[in-house]
């Protein structure tokens, strides 16, 4: 694309110092070999996906900064990798969420879960066990661990070891024929560092592998599962002899009597969840409720802030009234004071029990409505505590444009012998609102999605009689999604997945409508 | 122009209008301000609408993590006993029935927290509970009053003679005057003051500090990111510049709490491999704010476009490179929208509950807006250490804003938007 206003390029190579270049090369080698490192690091970990992703970043990246034809790109890359990495991967990430059933009883993947099952450990009757004492490592922090089993054979492990990390390692020992001549830790150290010992395994000279069973005790453990050898979907236990059959639809290992094993596993359910959302009694209902109160929550706001911002803001701006700075800074100190401060300020003051407003609205009128129980009363509440969030915004945006009209149209008007009514709605409105409104279509947007409120001030309570999973009668979409996600037993990551997938849609109509309203001509000059 | 009767009433209507409004703005935030000062976590004083009646500073001692030693007033019922004995914090307290009293320092609390302050009266109670005055009784309706103030030996100086002063290992003896029971009252009472030390029940200034470190860090990569970005975008050529921009437009629109399960489960990942992004860290925290910062290189990029490129041509004819351009000179010139755009971000940051409150889950490493809610739990509502945290933190917010308020109107009405 031609533009006027290019520069004509002088690559900075082309003059820089000879030190400059060294430094250049150095610095942008020694990060892609980090990079490099970190990918290699993923793929051992099978995370080819990431692994990937911070491939090609690397050989963008090195690219970028060593070659002077993509100099140009050095300005954007960084930003760019910041709006790719953190707001379109997780949208994509979001609209794959959506086809699984992510959560916290499927966190999974079938692979990890399946290892998982297979690390398990028991301790078959009869087997050896060997009493366990510690013993101070006068060269180091570490412990040496000994055992002894039934017939009184000693052993012990070769090096010390560390009590201050906790992976799981297996430590050699070897037979000793007397007892150390160690000082003895203090019989405690065995509760102390009781986590630390249960990830610490014991190989004896001849091969066992023995691992703590009890507080001061080891002994002979064997895998509890098996896979099966013909069916990559079965594992047995070695104990009881019980198969356990994957159900690759459920995410679940399930034994013959139908009862499920967790850890479950990811799968992919298809369409699953948009249908859940969409048809089952206890989700659809509510949604529909949520998303109906949304809209008007966010329809409401936009109106009532935009007419009380500039009404007060054509007040503050008539020129008869005094002390018109100090009313401008005392109307904005809602939009000054963190909103999160005044959220919580008016979930105090409306409480239903023990609040402010309730107390005054007994004492004059006898009447103490219950802002936190009754749906409909926690909405007026949200509308009216919004409504005060909000208009200094409309208020400074307004000031800003009222100061914009030319001042003889009133003029003119009032030769008419127009009134101050009929110039606010025939004057100001009319020219205040079509600059105004690609801002109110984003005020629209924010509000639609404004989960601070909400989350602070009700948490989207009262709970919707009948919805399963629970929904608030004051919850947004966007606070229905979250909790969802986060405030459930489950962590339905994948159902809140969903539900954010429609607001996705809803957010790129306003976004359309934004672009249309303000007719943004992108990289041309006027 | 001849002021008519109508406009002077315009006028004062005007002012009646606004000074309404300026109530209803203002209370909530006086409010605030009272219940910090009150007594306990009460919401409401029903004795005073806005000034507390029984004033105190524990709440903002907490606030400012500083231990508070302060009394609670109790009593004991003495009718009908040849003594009754209690422990009032500072030591063992012994009261026989003709009133002389004993006292043994047996302090509760450390050295730290002295002074310990206590006090001894009379008072006699209705048969519903209501203290009944009786000639002589000070206004709280106590009768010989006797303030005692345990501390070490070496600060006796500092309390006059009107209080009686002991020491961690003393002893104290007096007489209470206990008059016959006046008509109306059915119990006499010995009043006592019992010293209690309440501990900061929450590190306000540790997340006063992370919010700050959080919102300054952020705010400074996120100029430095979208500087560079709107000069490319603004000033200099390159494919794709005209698409990826309306994409940029598309994407700002998506707030990150719509796929804070995602960003999530991401840096729970990615935190498994690079320990700066793991969950639970203010750096990942920081990188997670950037991405969703694009809109400012919209108000930049509209801010560079109201400067005269002439400038920069006659520089890089004369032989500068195009980093040498913008950092010379577009730069400088552009000084008042960094400002602007510091000061959004600082702002933002400093608000932002939902993706602060998903990544980081120690108290210690917790930023204010999250913090903050922690004094609100379902069982255990501490309203006025709320207060007085939020007032702390919240007026060098205010200031910072109503100083920087003239530069951001310009920047709101901005921000690419030319209609």
């Amino acid at each position: 694309m031609a533009n006027a206003n290019a520069i004509p390029m002088v690559p900075e190579a082309a003059t820089q110092a000879r030190w400059k270049t060294w430094l250049q090369y150095a610095v942008v080698g020694s990060l892609t070999v980090f990079f490099l490192y970190i990918t290699l690091v993923m793929y051992a970990q099978g995370e080819m996906l990431y692994g990937t992703m911070i491939l090609v970043f690397t050989a963008l990246f090195a690219f970028v900064f060593l070659s002077n034809r993509a100099y140009v790109w050095r300005y954007v890359f960084p930003g760019l990798v910041g709006v790719t990495v953190f707001v379109i991967f997780p949208i994509m990430y979001t609209l794959g969420l959506t086809f699984t059933n992510k959560s916290n009883l499927h966190l999974l993947s079938f692979a990890q879960s399946k290892a998982y099952f297979l690390q398990q450990t028991y301790v078959a009757e009869g087997s050896h066990k060997f009493d366990l004492d510690l013993y101070l490592d006068a060269d180091s922090d570490g412990y040496f661990l000994a055992l002894e089993d039934e017939a009184g054979n000693m052993y012990m492990t070769d090096e010390a070891v560390d009590m201050t990390h906790l992976e799981a390692i297996v430590v050699k020992a070897s037979s000793i024929l007397m007892e150390p001549a160690l000082e003895s830790a203090p019989r405690n150290a065995t509760i102390t560092y009781r986590n630390e010992l249960s990830n610490v395994k014991i190989e004896l000279p001849n091969g066992t592998v023995l691992a703590k069973s009890k507080l001061r005790e080891y002994a002979e453990q064997y895998p509890l599962w098996q896979a099966d050898e013909t069916d990559p979907y079965k594992i047995v236990n070695q104990k009881d002899g019980i198969v356990l059959t994957a159900d690759m639809d459920e995410g679940f290992f399930f034994d013959s009597e139908g009862s499920y094993f967790t850890p479950g596993f990811q799968t992919n359910v298809g369409f699953d969840n948009y249908v859940r959302v969409l048809t089952e009694d206890g989700m659809f209902a509510p949604f529909l409720q949520i998303f109906t109160w949304t809209m008007f929550f966010a329809i409401f706001t936009v109106v009532f802030t935009f007419f009380l911002g500039m009404m007060i803001a054509s007040f503050v701006q008539w020129e008869p009234i005094k002390f018109r700075g100090l009313y401008q800074v005392l109307l904005i100190l809602p939009y000054a004071v963190p909103s999160f401060i005044l959220i919580m300020i008016f979930r105090a003051l409306f409480n239903q029990n023990f609040g402010q407003i309730n107390h005054v609205l007994e004492l004059l009128f006898n009447i103490a409505p219950s802002w936190n129980a009754d749906p409909n009363m926690s909405r007026m509440m949200i509308l009216m505590v919004n409504l005060f969030m909000g208009y200094p915004y409309m208020f400074i945006l307004s000031l800003g444009m009222l100061q914009s009209i030319p001042k003889d149209l009133y003029e003119a008007s009032s030769l008419e012998g127009a009134g101050p009514i009929t110039n606010f709605f025939k004057i100001t409105f009319p020219l205040v609102l079509r600059p105004m409104l690609p801002l109110l279509i984003a005020s629209f947007a924010f509000n639609f999605n404004n989960f601070v409120l909400i989350q602070l001030l009700t948490r989207g309570e009262p709970i919707i009689i009948g919805s399963s999973p629970q929904a608030g009668e004051t919850d947004l979409l966007v606070n229905y999604a979250f909790r969802l996600a986060f405030m459930g037993d489950t962590q339905d990551f994948a159902l809140g997945a969903t539900v954010s997938t429609f607001i996705f849609m809803m957010v790129g109509i306003f976004a359309i409508a934004y672009l249309k309203a303000a007719k943004i001509e992108v990289g041309i000059k006027k | 122009m001849v002021k008519s009767k109508s406009h002077t009433a315009r006028v004062i209507g005007v002012h009646l209008f606004l000074l309404t409004f300026l109530f209803f703005v203002i209370y909530p935030l006086a409010y605030v301000v009272s219940i910090s000062f009150r007594t306990g976590h009460t919401l409401v004083d029903p004795e005073n609408f806005l000034f507390p009646s029984n004033p105190t500073l524990e709440h903002w001692a907490l606030a400012l993590e500083q231990n508070y030693t302060g009394m609670n007033p109790l009593k004991k019922d003495i009718d009908g006993q040849a003594k009754v004995s209690f422990n009032n914090g500072l030591g063992d307290v012994t009261v026989n029935a003709d009133g002389s009293w004993s006292f043994t320092a047996n302090p509760k609390f450390d050295e730290a927290d002295f002074p310990l302050k206590s006090y001894l009266a009379v008072s006699f109670l209705s048969n519903v509970g209501d203290k009944v005055t009786v000639p002589g009784a000070d206004k709280e309706g106590y009768l010989g009053r006797t303030d005692i103030i345990l501390d070490l030996a070496e600060n006796a100086a500092a309390y006059g003679d009107d209080v009686l002063f002991v020491t961690p290992d003393g002893r104290l003896q007096g007489k209470l005057d206990i008059p016959a029971m006046p008509a109306g009252a059915s119990r006499t009472t010995i009043q006592y003051g019992g010293a209690y030390v309440s501990e900061p029940p929450f590190p306000v200034l540790s997340w006063l500090m992370n919010t700050v470190k959080v919102a300054v860090i952020t705010s400074i990569l996120v100029l430095l990111l979208s500087t560079t970005s709107a000069y490319a975008f603004g000033r200099l050529g390159f494919t794709g510049k005209g698409p990826m921009l309306k994409t940029l437009l598309v994407l700002q629109q998506f707030p990150a709490t719509l796929f804070l399960a995602a960003l999530y489960l991401i840096f729970e990942k990615l935190g498994s491999f690079i320990g700066f992004m793991s969950l639970n860290t203010h750096s990942a925290l920081i990188i997670g704010y950037m991405g969703s910062m694009a809109l400012n290189i919209f108000m930049i990029i509209g801010y560079f476009d109201t400067i005269d490129p002439a400038m920069e041509e006659s520089a890089s004819i004369d032989g500068a490179t195009p980093w040498q351009t913008f950092y010379r000179i577009l730069l400088p010139l552009s000084v008042p929208i960094l400002a602007v755009v510091f000061i959004l971000t600082f702002i933002g940051i400093v608000n932002e509950y939902a993706l602060s409150s998903v990544l980081i889950s120690d108290i210690d490493k917790m930023t204010l807006a999250v913090g903050a809610q922690q004094y609100i739990q379902a069982q255990n509502q501490l309203w006025g250490d709320f207060a007085a945290a939020a007032v702390l933190a919240g007026i060098p917010i205010t200031i910072v804003f109503l100083i920087a308020q003239k530069f951001l109107v310009g920047g709101l009405t901005s921000g690419g938007v030319k209609g």
